[in-house]
C-alpha cells in the first residue's frame, strides 16, 4: 500500500506538494493558536470551596462549616474524594473528580448542594466555589503601590490630589489620608474599584484575586469606659447607626400631570456623618457617636498582607480560565492593565511584577533556536555528505513541515504545548526517514547518470526515484514504527507523571508520524522535482576520508570479531553498572526565570509580625545585585485559592535579566546561593526555594507527597496525635524511612472565654449576652455600609486596637445587666458603672494552645505520617513497616489506620507498566521480524539498543547529570535510531546475501555501502541536538538531558553499528552456518 | 519525588532488561536493584547544626541590636499593674452642706446662685415665716461653691426643703466600683491612681474607705479615695477610670514583652556571652511588667522587645508549609 502511495506521490507531484503548502498553512495557523505553556499543566480535576467566617475557631470552623459542607457533597457522580481543611476563620473543602467528569458539570452540581446546606451554616456563611482555573491559571501579576512611599521625594503641592507638604496624601475624592493604614486601604480601594472591574472583563479572564493592604471600613471604636459612663451598650451603638444609615424608595406622586419618583435619602457618605449620628437622647441631652467612639478609616481584620521592597503594597493577580490560551489572555490582560494604569490616582502606579508572557515567550524562544540551528546544523551535514544542497535544503524542510504538522496534531487533540513536550522533538529523528530516502535516492541517481552519461529526463528520474525509495522503504517504515512504538508505554502513565509526560509522548509521535508521511509523500515528490541537474557520483571528500578510515576498521573488527563484541559486552556492564552510581530525579527542574521563597515562621505568628519579618526578608533578597525587585504574599489572599496560614509568605524574586547581572555567567544556583546568604543573618525564617509555576502546582495537587503515608482516622485530635507519634516512632524504626514527619495539628494560641455560669445565674445574665459583648468588641460587627458612588464600604463597630491587643483590657468589657431598672440604679448612687460588670466577672479568659489546623479526607478527620523510602524497595518497607505498627501500635477505638501516599500510584504505575513495556518490545521484536523476516536478524538488530544505552549512559556520567525522564526520553530516541541504524545495514547485508555473495564479502560490502546513511542519520541527529546539548537558555534544564544522551549516545551507538554489529554478525551466521 | 525516581528507574530497568535479554548475546540476567535509589536532596532541614548547644540560640548578643530586639535587667521592685475599676466624682460628703429652711415661709429674697463661691456663715436667702414670726437668714454652713439651689423668691418652702447645696469641692470623694472578685484586691490606704475618662488628668491617692455591706442590685461595694481638687478639675458626676496600684516590691520583675511561651511554658531570652531560652515561673502581673518567681534573679539580663524574633528562631526547623 506504501508503494501505492509512493506511486502516486511520484505521479501527482503537484498534487502532494500543494497539498503539502495547504497543510502547512493549516499546521502555520494551528501552531499560532495552539495554547503554550512553559509546563504540562499537572492540577487534577478539582473544585474548591472556600468559606470564610472570622468569629470560628478551627473547631468551630470544622464542626459549623466543613463538615456540613463536605457531608453535602457526598454523592456526587465522578466525586473521587474530598480532603478538607478548617483554619481559624477558614474553612476549605477541595472536592477532587475523576479524570473525565466535566468541571463544569461538577461545578453545578456542587453549586446545587451547596444551595441545600447554606440555610444550615451559620450567619453571614457563604460558601464560595474557586475560580475555574488550574495551576497554570495564575498568569499576571501586578503591585498597586505609591511610586514614593511615604511621599519621600514626590512633587508635593498643597490642595492637588496628591502628596501634601505635611506629608499627606490627598485622594482624588478628596480624602486626606494622614496614617500609613489609611494609605495602604486606599491602595485596596484602588485596586478593588479601578483596577478589578476593568481587569474581570478581559476574555480568558476566570477572575482577579487580591491580597494586601486594607479592605476600607468605616469604623466606629468605641471607649469602654465612655460606654459605661453613658449607660449604652455596644448593641445600642450598633442599632442606632444601623437605623440612621437607611435610604428608601417612596413610590411616587402624580402632580400637575407630571410624574414624581420619591426617594427618601438617608444613606451615611461620609466618616463625619456617622459621628453626628444620635446614640440616645437623654433629658434633652444628646450623646452622639463622636461622643463616645473614634470615628474614621479602620482596617479590616485582615487574613493576608503584600509588600513589595519592604514596603506595604496590594498584589493582584489575573486568573486564567481552564483550558485558556495563557499567551493570548496574558497579552489581553497586558494592554488593558496598560489603560488602568493611566488612569489611577496621582503618584498610585501598576507594576506589572509577574507575565507569564515572558515565560512562555522565553520557551517558543527556546524552542525557536534549537529549531533553526538544528536545521542549520541539518542542512550543513545534509550537504556535507551528500554534496548536493538542493537534496540537504530538501531534507532539512521536512523539519520544519513537520512541525507544522504536528501543530495540528496538537491543537486537534487539545494537547498543549511546552517545554518539555516540544522539546523533546528530536529533529534529527524526525529527518532520519528522509534522510534515508533521499540518500539513496542520490545514490542511484548519480549512479544512473554516470551510467548514461548525462543529465537524468524526469520520467528517468521518477523511475530512479521510485526504485530508491522502495528500497529503503521496509526499514525506513519499520524504523517509524519501531521509534513510535517506543514512545507507547508513556501514554499508558497516569496521574500527575500522565499529565506531565502524556503531552510529551502524543507531541513526539505526532512529530514522527508528520515526518514518516512526508518522507512518503512529500520528499521523494520533492527529490524527483528538484533534483534535475548534475548529481556527482564521486563521494565528497568528507565520506571519502571516512570510508578511507571505516575499511580497515571494519577489517580488524571482523578479523577480531569475538574481542569486538566481547568488548561491547564488556563496555555494556560498565554502563549498566555506571548507571547505577547516577544520580536520579524526576524532571529536571525548569529554570522558571523567577524564584519563589516560602518564608515560614512558627504556627503561633501573627500576621503583623510575620508581614513585619517578611519586609526584612525582602530588604535582605534586594541587596542581592541579580534580584531585579522582591514582593511577597503573606497569609491568604482573597479568593483563598492557596490558604496559607499568616506565618508563611510566599516570596517572589524576580531576577534582571541575565545581561544585567555583574557575571553573567553565573548559573541560577548560584543566585540562589547569594540569596540563602543574604537570608542567612535573619532571625526565625525557615526557607523553602522553589519557583512560582512549581509553586502553585504544589499548592494544588497537595496532599500526601512522600512515598509512604499512614493516616489516622478518628474524632478525638488529642487522642489522634499520641498514636500518630507511636507511628512515627515505629516507621523510623524501620530501615529505609527516610524524613519521617507528622502533620502539625497543634500550636495556634487560643485566648479562650470559659463563661463562669453561676455567676451569669447571678447577675442575672445570658451566655448570649456574654459571647455578644466579646464579639463585638473583639471581632467587630457589621451595622450597614457606606457608600461612594460604587464603592461600598463596610461600617464596622470593633474595640479599638489598644484594647483588642491587650488581653487584661479584655477582661475590663462591659456586660451590660439588663435586669437593673432605672429605679435600682438610682438607688445605686445614680451610677452609671452599677449597670455593667466588667467581663472578666462572669468569664474567665485563659491563653491555651488549640489545634491550628484541622484537616479530614472524606469526610473524617485524619493525622498523617508521612516518609520517604531510601534505599529500599517500597513493597517491601510498606510490608514491614505494617507488621511494626500493627503489633507495638494499639489503635484507640473508634480510630483506623490507612495506608497511602505515592506508593499506591507507584504499584498501579508499576503493574500497568509490567505488562505495556514487555508487549512494546514484543511489538518492536514482531516489527523487526516482519521486516527481516528472520528471528536471529531481528535479535541481532535489537542489540544495538544496549550497546546504544552505553554511550547514553557514558555521556551522562561524563557530564555529571542525573538520570531522569527527560533523560529516559534520549533512551528512548536512541534506543530507535540504534534501531534503524542497525535495520539500514542488515536489510542491506540480506539483500547481497540473497544475491548470492559470500557472507565475509555481503557484510564488508554492506557496511560500506550503507557508512553513508548510518554516518548521516546518526549526525544530523546528533548535531541537530548539539546546540540543545549546549544551551543555557530557558528551558535548557529540560532538554538538556535528552540532547546529552542522544549525543553521546550515537557516539557509541554509530561505532557500534558500524563495526560490532557486522562482527557479532559474522560470529553469529558463521555458527549458524557451521551447524 | 523520589518515588518517580523510583518509577523511572524502574522503567528503564525494565527497558535495560528486555533489551537485553532479546540480544543475542546478552551475558544473562541482570540485576538491577539500582531502580529504588533515592535522590538525596530530601530532608534539607535547617537546624542547629552550626554548633551550638542544646538549646542555646545561633545568634550573638552583640547582633540583637540590629532586629530592633534589646536587652534590660531583671529588677526587683513593685509591679506597675492592677485592678482596673471605674467610678464616679462625688463631692466630699464631709464638705458638703444642705442648707434647709428652719421654718415653713416664703422666700423674701435670694442672695446667692448656683456657682458663687461663699464663706461659712453668709446669707444665702432670706425666708419670712409665721413661725418665727420674722424674716430670717439661709446661712451656709460650709466655706465653698453652692451646686444646687431649689428655691425661688415668692417660694413656700417646708422646713423639708433642701434649698441649696453648698460644697468645699477643695477635696472630692472618687467612689469606685468594685466587683465581688476584685474585692480582695482593694484595700483601705491602697494607691490608686485615678484618670478622668478620656484620660486626660490623673492623680494618685489612697483608698480611704471600702464599704462593708455590697450594693446587691450590683453586687458591687463602693471604694472611696479622696482626690485634692484645688484646681477644680474633677467635677461630681464625672465618670472616671482607676488602678489599684500594686505596690508591694518583688524579688524578680521583667517587662511583660519579654516573656514568651517556650515549649508550652513561659519563659524569657537570657543574655548573657550567648542567648538562651529559660523557663520561669510567673508570679503577679503588673500593666507591663511581671513578676518572675523563680528562674531568673534580678540583674541578670534578658532579651526585652521584639522576642518574638527569638522564639521563631528557636522554633523555625518545625515552621514548615503544610498543604
Amino acid at each position: 500500500m506504501l508503494e501505492r502511495i509512493l506511486r502516486f506521490s511520484l505521479h501527482r507531484r503537484g498534487f502532494v506538494l500543494l497539498a503539502t503548502a495547504i497543510a502547512a498553512a493549516f499546521g502555520a495557523w494551528s501552531l499560532a493558536v495552539l495554547p503554550i505553556d512553559a509546563v504540562p499543566d499537572i492540577t487534577n480535576n478539582q473544585v474548591q470551596i472556600n468559606t470564610e467566617n472570622a468569629a470560628l475557631s478551627p473547631t468551630e470552623v470544622e464542626k459549623q462549616v466543613t463538615f456540613p459542607v463536605e457531608t453535602a457533597l457526598a454523592g456526587i457522580p465522578g466525586l473521587a474524594y474530598t480532603r478538607s481543611l478548617s483554619r481559624n476563620g477558614f474553612s476549605q473543602v477541595t472536592a477532587v473528580f475523576d479524570e473525565g467528569v466535566d468541571l463544569y458539570f461538577a461545578r453545578q452540581q456542587i453549586a446545587e448542594r451547596l444551595t441545600e446546606v447554606r440555610d444550615g451554616l451559620p450567619d453571614d456563611t457563604e460558601p464560595v466555589m474557586g475560580p475555574i482555573a488550574t495551576g497554570l491559571g495564575e498568569i499576571y501579576m501586578w503591585v498597586v503601590r505609591f511610586a514614593h512611599p511615604g511621599g519621600a521625594g514626590a512633587r508635593a503641592s498643597d490642595g492637588e490630589p496628591g502628596w501634601q507638604l505635611d506629608g499627606s496624601y490627598l485622594t482624588p475624592e478628596g480624602e486626606r489620608l494622614v496614617t500609613d493604614l489609611e494609605r495602604a486601604a486606599y491602595l485596596r480601594t484602588v485596586q478593588d474599584w479601578i483596577v478589578r472591574p476593568q481587569l474581570k472583563t478581559v476574555r480568558g479572564v476566570a477572575g482577579i484575586d487580591a491580597i494586601g493592604g486594607y479592605v476600607k471600613q468605616f469604623h466606629v471604636q468605641p471607649d469602654p469606659a465612655l460606654l459605661i459612663a453613658h449607660g449604652l451598650t455596644f448593641r445600642d451603638l450598633v442599632e442606632a447607626l444601623e437605623a440612621n444609615n437607611v435610604s428608601a424608595g417612596a413610590g411616587y406622586i402624580e402632580s400637575n400631570g407630571e410624574a414624581w419618583a420619591v426617594r427618601a435619602t438617608g444613606r451615611i457618605q461620609r466618616a463625619d456623618q456617622i459621628a453626628a449620628i444620635v446614640v440616645r437622647e437623654v433629658r434633652g441631652v444628646p450623646v452622639h457617636v463622636r461622643d463616645v467612639a473614634w470615628v474614621g478609616i479602620g482596617p479590616e481584620m485582615r487574613t493576608g498582607s503584600a509588600t513589595e521592597a519592604g514596603e506595604e503594597v496590594v498584589v493582584g493577580t489575573a486568573l486564567m480560565r481552564i483550558g485558556e490560551n495563557s499567551r493570548v489572555v496574558a497579552r489581553a490582560v497586558d494592554a488593558v492593565a496598560a489603560t488602568v494604569a493611566k488612569t489611577l490616582p496621582p503618584d498610585i502606579e501598576m507594576k506589572t511584577v509577574l507575565d507569564r508572557t515572558d515565560l512562555v515567550d522565553a520557551t517558543i524562544r527556546t524552542v525557536q533556536r534549537n529549531l533553526v540551528e538544528g536545521a542549520v546544523l541539518v542542512i550543513v551535514v545534509l550537504f556535507g555528505l551528500l554534496g548536493n544542497f538542493r537534496a540537504a535544503l530538501l531534507t532539512a524542510l521536512a523539519i520544519p513541515l513537520s512541525m507544522l504538522l504536528t501543530a495540528i496534531g496538537m491543537v486537534q487533540s487539545r494537547t498543549s504545548g511546552n517545554l518539555m513536550s516540544l522539546g523533546a522533538i528530536d529533529f534529527g529523528l524526525i529527518v532520519d526517514g528522509s534522510v534515508i530516502i533521499v540518500e539513496n535516492c542520490l545514490r542511484l541517481l548519480a549512479e544512473r547518470q554516470h551510467k548514461l552519461g548525462r543529465a537524468l529526463t524526469l520520467g528517468e528520474r521518477l523511475e530512479v526515484t521510485l526504485h530508491a525509495s522502495k528500497q529503503v522503504l521496509g526499514p525506513a517504515v519499520f524504523g517509524g514504527a519501531i521509534i513510535i512504538t517506543v514512545y507507547v508505554p508513556i501514554l499508558f502513565l497516569t496521574g500527575v507523571e500522565g499529565k506531565m509526560f502524556r503531552p510529551m509522548a502524543l507531541t513526539v509521535i505526532f512529530a514522527l508520524l508528520a515526518a514518516f508521511a512526508l518522507a512518503f509523500t512529500f520528499v521523494p515528490a520533492m527529490v524527483a522535482t528538484v533534483i534535475t541537474g548534475r548529481v556527482d557520483e564521486r563521494e565528497n571528500p568528507v565520506i571519502r576520508l571516512a570510508r578511507a578510515a571505516y575499511e580497515p576498521a571494519l577489517r580488524l573488527a571482523m578479523r577480531w570479531r569475538g574481542a569486538v563484541v566481547g568488548a561491547a559486552v564488556v563496555l555494556f556492564a560498565a554502563s549498566a553498572w555506571l548507571f547505577t552510581r547516577l544520580g536520579q530525579e524526576f524532571v529536571p527542574t525548569l529554570g522558571e526565570l523567577d524564584f519563589a521563597i516560602h518564608a515560614m515562621r512558627i504556627p503561633s505568628t501573627g500576621l503583623a509580625q510575620s508581614t513585619a519579618m517578611q519586609r526584612d526578608v525582602e530588604r535582605a533578597i534586594g541587596t542581592v545585585p541579580e534580584v531585579a525587585f522582591v514582593f511577597s504574599k503573606t497569609g491568604t489572599a482573597e479568593m483563598a485559592a492557596d490558604p496559607m496560614p499568616p506565618n508563611v509568605s510566599d516570596t517572589f524574586v524576580v531576577l534582571k535579566p541575565r545581561d544585567g547581572w555583574p557575571d553573567p555567567a553565573m548559573t541560577k544556583a548560584d543566585v540562589a546561593e547569594s540569596i540563602e546568604h543574604a537570608l542567612a543573618g535573619l532571625l526565625g525564617n525557615n526557607y523553602e526555594f522553589t519557583q512560582p509555576i512549581a509553586m502553585r502546582f504544589n499548592e494544588l495537587i497537595a496532599g500526601v507527597r512522600s512515598d509512604v503515608a499512614v493516616k489516622l482516622f478518628g474524632d478525638d485530635l488529642d487522642a489522634l496525635a499520641p498514636v500518630a507519634a507511636r507511628i512515627a516512632a515505629e516507621l523510623r524504626a524501620v530501615r529505609g524511612a527516610d524524613g519521617v514527619r507528622v502533620e502539625q495539628v497543634g500550636g495556634l494560641p487560643l485566648l479562650s472565654l470559659d463563661v463562669d455560669r453561676d455567676a451569669l445565674a447571678r447577675y442575672g445574665l445570658t451566655v448570649a449576652a456574654v459571647h455578644e459583648v466579646a464579639s463585638i468588641a473583639v471581632g467587630g460587627r457589621a451595622a450597614g455600609h457606606v457608600f461612594e458612588g460604587d464603592r461600598r464600604f463596610d461600617l464596622v463597630v470593633r474595640l479599638p486596637e489598644a484594647f483588642r491587643g491587650d488581653p487584661g483590657a479584655l477582661r475590663n468589657l462591659p456586660v451590660p445587666l439588663e435586669h437593673v431598672d432605672e429605679r435600682d440604679a438610682a438607688a445605686s448612687a445614680g451610677s452609671a458603672a452599677g449597670r455593667f460588670l466588667p467581663l472578666g466577672e462572669v468569664a474567665s479568659l485563659e491563653l491555651t494552645e488549640g489545634p491550628n489546623q484541622i484537616s479530614r479526607e472524606n469526610g473524617k478527620r485524619r493525622i498523617v505520617v508521612q516518609t520517604n523510602v531510601r534505599d529500599r524497595d517500597l513493597g517491601s518497607f510498606v510490608e514491614e513497616a505494617g507488621e511494626r505498627i500493627g503489633a507495638n501500635v494499639r489503635l484507640p477505638a473508634g480510630t483506623w489506620l490507612d495506608w497511602g501516599g505515592q506508593f499506591e500510584n507507584l504499584h498501579a504505575a508499576k503493574k500497568r507498566l509490567t505488562v505495556v513495556v514487555p508487549l512494546c518490545f514484543a511489538l518492536i521484536f514482531v516489527l523487526l521480524y516482519g521486516s527481516l523476516g528472520s528471528a536471529r536478524d531481528a535479535l541481532l538488530v535489537f542489540s544495538g539498543v544496549p550497546l546504544a544505552l552505553s554511550g547514553g549512559v557514558l555521556a551522562l556520567w561524563a557530564r555529571a547529570m542525573p538520570f531522569s525522564i527527560s533523560a529516559a526520553v534520549g533512551f528512548i530516541a536512541l534506543s530507535g535510531i540504534a534501531v534503524l541504524n542497525g535495520l539500514v545495514m542488515i536489510t542491506f547485508v540480506q539483500q547481497l546475501r540473497a544475491d548470492g555473495v559470500p557472507l565475509d564479502e555481503a557484510l564488508r560490502r554492506g557496511a560500506v555501502t550503507r557508512l553513508r546513511p548510518v554516518l548521516m542519520t546518526a549526525l544530523v541527529a546528533s548535531l541537530g541536538f548539539l546546540p540543545m546539548a549546549l544551551a543555557t537558555g530557558t528551558g535548557a534544564e529540560v532538554q538538556r538531558p535528552v540532547a546529552t544522551v542522544v549525543v553521546g549516545g550515537l557516539v557509541t551507538s554509530t561505532a557500534l553499528t558500524l563495526l560490532v554489529l557486522p562482527a557479532l554478525y559474522g560470529v553469529v551466521a558463521r555458527r549458524d552456518e557451521a551447524v | 519525588m523520589s518515588r518517580r525516581r523510583h518509577e523511572i528507574g524502574w522503567v528503564l530497568g525494565l527497558v535495560l532488561v528486555v533489551s537485553l535479554a532479546a540480544a543475542a548475546l546478552a551475558s544473562g540476567p541482570h540485576d538491577d536493584e539500582h531502580g529504588s535509589g533515592h535522590g538525596s536532596e530530601h530532608g534539607a532541614e535547617h537546624g542547629s547544626e552550626d554548633g551550638h548547644a542544646e538549646g542555646e540560640l545561633a545568634v550573638r548578643p552583640g547582633d540583637l541590636a540590629r532586629f530592633g530586639i534589646t536587652v534590660g535587667e531583671a529588677q526587683s521592685g513593685a509591679l506597675d499593674g492592677g485592678v482596673e475599676l471605674v467610678g464616679e466624682v462625688h463631692p466630699d460628703g464631709d464638705r458638703l452642706a444642705h442648707i434647709t429652711p428652719r421654718f415653713p415661709g416664703i422666700v423674701r429674697e435670694v442672695r446667692r446662685n448656683v456657682g458663687d463661691r461663699v464663706r461659712k456663715g453668709e446669707v444665702l436667702a432670706i425666708v419670712e415665716s409665721s413661725e418665727s414670726l420674722s424674716p430670717y437668714e439661709l446661712t451656709t454652713l460650709v466655706d465653698g461653691v453652692v451646686i444646687a439651689k431649689h428655691i425661688t423668691r415668692g417660694e413656700a418652702v417646708g422646713s423639708d426643703h433642701e434649698a441649696f447645696v453648698v460644697a468645699d469641692l477643695g477635696a472630692v470623694w472618687v467612689d469606685l466600683r468594685v466587683h465581688q472578685k476584685e474585692l480582695g484586691h482593694v484595700r483601705v490606704g491602697q494607691l490608686v491612681s485615678v484618670r478622668t475618662a478620656p484620660g486626660d488628668v490623673t492623680v494618685t491617692a489612697p483608698i480611704r474607705y471600702v464599704t462593708p455591706v455590697l450594693d446587691p442590685a450590683t453586687r458591687t461595694a463602693t471604694a472611696r479615695v479622696v482626690v485634692e481638687n484645688g484646681a477644680g478639675a474633677w467635677r461630681p458626676g464625672m465618670f472616671v477610670a482607676a488602678t489599684v496600684l500594686d505596690l508591694v516590691p518583688v524579688d524578680v520583675q521583667v517587662a511583660a514583652s519579654a516573656v514568651q511561651t517556650v515549649e508550652g511554658r513561659p519563659s524569657v531570652f537570657v543574655v548573657s556571652e550567648h542567648v538562651e531560652p529559660r523557663a520561669v515561673v510567673l508570679g503577679r502581673r503588673g500593666r507591663t511588667r511581671v513578676e518572675v518567681l523563680s528562674g531568673l534573679a534580678a540583674g541578670e539580663r534578658v532579651a526585652v522587645t521584639n522576642t518574638f524574633l527569638l522564639k521563631a528562631e528557636l522554633g523555625k526547623s518545625e515552621a514548615e508549609h503544610e498543604h
